[in-house]
């Protein structure tokens, strides 16, 4: 048994030669999320661990308490969503919210690489981490929750929408791409910068007091 | 699995292997390939001389053979490297520890937390003193930012390859390396497991271009299993009003590898912000434990005796070593201010701008010499798993960053 590896190469690194990707086109993509309507609904999903899902329920319902949209107007309210509720502030004014009629699971990490391993699964269920050991009636491996939200109805559309008035999707069921984010945005006005990196300013004195070196050569180990 | 429950392979009072045979390592004079510098250029190593000196040594190489590389390297880096880890989940629960190792408190829990949610980690490095004539001694551990991965990983093994195809190694010559294999095995992981964020942002700092090389590196690695990668420059981070960290085009940063010491993070304006646990690191806010080089008088208070130790204990700031003993500051990198106190009462010292905080006493144990050359073994560990050396060797006791990569070979 060789103790060195027997084919190597690199991709980025090599002076003008083209990295290529390979992945395959007809693969469904991951989904990234999944909209359930009622809490029930955990136990006959086969995505997350059940348990999970009715956590992530319970943390929805606690968000909904907090950010669910507020009207004004009660018929405007009812209007797109029905079922609006009152509810009043602490100065006493009365406001309108629909019902969570929804809830988003959104998966940790959620754009992927290479395949799905739930299709992997699929097709080679006696695959590494596809047993019957995961759990899942489906045969594939759980998702990890990466967080969840509150959704509301649009009657207008049928769209379940965030509370932030954002739409996901108009049915139940797996969502992909930008739909199952639930945290993390992809982008973000920065405001500061240069929090890092003083230190090995204030280092320099360091490499650069030694004749041999030029400049700082690492600040690895 | 990237992340292994650290529970300890070595069992105390349990007996150790003998050294294989007390045959000692030997250093062989080589020819060069003739176009190893194009080569080298052509693969994005550009670091291979350093201000006109030579780095990538390949004039001479170290030959070991089968049984020392798997009962003396091999095994006691994954015995060390469970005790390591046994450590930090011993550390993360003191306050006592935490306060040993001048670990700042208002990261303590962020340490903690890191640990017990098991954030994952890439790679870390142990370097040996290891001639073949005794167990090899660790000198220290490297588990925030090891470098001279690129060399030992890639382009070791691509001398190899091309030294047996010219025949200047026998067909039979092997070398302990699958370090990039694994690497890509572990980065795969983390994708397929969704323990890292959709892009993997490397990031060194701006002025370092040996960092900055061994980042791509990594990002190389990445790109091979279908990880979406981006590069920015540790100065360049920025924070959004709502906390999020952003690279140098406003792109929300998810996971974040870096090049660049965790302690340094932790003093600088962006430091708290990073307990919101917001932007995920690699290596993760526990290695910030393993990192100091206090962990190393913690492991032989646990494991006195341990074949692979040295004796080492806590030391006050600006204390001097006795004879035999070796004084280094818990936080130091790059071989920088070490001081050495010979058997024979001389001194041998480095300067350095690490002096600022306490230290240990580590017994001295002297690299073997070879020519006037002092090799150290760089042992690697990839996820949790052993995985080649990398040797680096000095023209005095102390391997710093004027230290030359020379490559091995199972002979």
């Amino acid at each position: 048994m060789k103790k060195r590896s027997s084919n190597l190469r690199l991709t980025l690194m090599v002076a003008a030669a083209p990295a290529v990707l390979l992945l395959s086109g007809c693969e469904e993509p991951p989904n990234t999320g999944l909209v359930l309507q009622t809490e029930s609904q955990c136990d006959f999903q086969t995505d997350v661990p059940k348990d999970e899902c009715h956590a992530a329920y319970q943390k929805a319902l606690a968000d909904h308490q907090r950010v669910a949209p507020q009207f004004a107007d009660r018929t405007q309210c009812n209007d797109q969503f029905g079922g609006c509720t009152e509810v009043r502030n602490a100065q006493g004014t009365s406001s309108w919210v629909p019902p969570m009629t929804g809830f988003l699971l959104g998966y940790a990490a959620s754009s992927l690489v290479s395949g799905a391993s739930r299709t992997d699964c699929q097709r080679y269920p006696n695959a590494q981490g596809c047993g019957s050991s995961s759990g899942s009636s489906g045969g594939g491996v759980y998702r990890r929750v990466g967080g969840s939200s509150p959704l509301y109805r649009d009657y207008r559309t049928g769209e379940y929408r965030r509370p932030n008035g954002e739409a996901t999707t108009d049915r139940a069921g797996r969502v992909y791409g930008d739909a199952g984010n639930t945290g993390v945005p992809a982008r973000a006005v920065s405001v500061s910068r240069s929090g890092f990196g003083s230190s090995s300013a204030a280092r320099s004195s360091f490499s650069s007091s030694r004749s041999n070196y030029s400049s700082g050569r690492s600040y690895g180990g | 699995m990237i992340h292994a429950s650290p529970a300890p392979r070595h069992v105390p009072g349990a007996s150790f292997p003998l050294s294989a045979g007390l045959q000692a390592v030997k250093r062989i004079l080589i020819d060069e390939r003739p176009d190893w510098r194009d080569q080298a250029e052509g693969l994005g190593f550009h670091f291979h001389t350093i201000d006109g000196e030579r780095y990538w040594d390949e004039t001479a190489y170290y030959a070991f053979s089968l049984a020392q590389i798997e009962q003396d390297i091999e095994a006691p880096t994954e015995a060390l490297h469970d005790m390591a880890l046994e450590l930090v989940s011993e550390v993360v629960d003191s306050e006592a520890l935490l306060t040993r190792l001048n670990i700042a408190p208002q990261y303590w829990d962020w340490i903690a937390t890191s640990w017990r949610q098991r954030d994952p980690h890439l790679y870390a490095r142990m370097d040996l003193s290891y001639a073949g004539t005794g167990p090899a001694k660790l000198l220290e551990l490297q588990y925030d930012t090891p470098t001279s991965l690129y060399e030992g990983a890639y382009f070791q093994w691509l001398w190899l390859e091309d030294q047996i195809r010219a025949g200047q190694l026998p067909g039979h010559a092997d070398q302990y390396n699958s370090i990039q294999e694994k690497l890509l095995e572990a980065l795969a992981t983390l994708a397929q497991h969704r323990l890292i964020g959709s892009a993997l942002h490397f990031s060194a700092v701006r002025e370092s271009e040996e960092d900055r090389a061994t980042v791509r590196y990594l990002r190389d690695c990445a790109h091979q299993v279908g990880i979406t990668t981006r590069e920015v420059v540790i100065e360049d981070i920025g924070v959004s009003g709502e906390g999020w960290f952003t690279d140098d085009e406003d792109n929300v940063i998810q996971t974040l590898f870096k090049l660049y010491p965790l302690e340094f993070m932790m003093e600088e304006r962006f430091g708290p912000a990073l307990t919101t646990r917001r932007m995920q690191l690699i290596e993760p806010a526990w290695k910030a434990v393993l990192s100091n080089k206090g962990v190393l008088a913690l492991l032989w208070e646990r494991h006195a005796g341990h074949p692979n130790l040295l004796p080492a204990h806590f030391a006050d700031a600006g204390a001097a070593p006795a004879a035999g003993w070796v004084r280094k500051p818990l936080l130091s990198r790059e071989g920088a201010n070490i001081r050495i106190a010979l058997p024979d009462g001389t001194t041998l010292e480095t300067d350095g701008p690490y002096d600022d905080g306490p230290a240990i006493m580590q017994a001295y144990h002297p690299l073997p010499c070879f020519d006037g050359n002092y090799p150290l073994v760089g042992s690697w560990v990839i996820g949790d798993t052993a995985a080649g050396v990398g040797i680096r060797e000095d023209a005095t006791l102390i391997t710093q960053n004027t230290s030359r990569f020379v490559p091995h070979a199972i002979l």
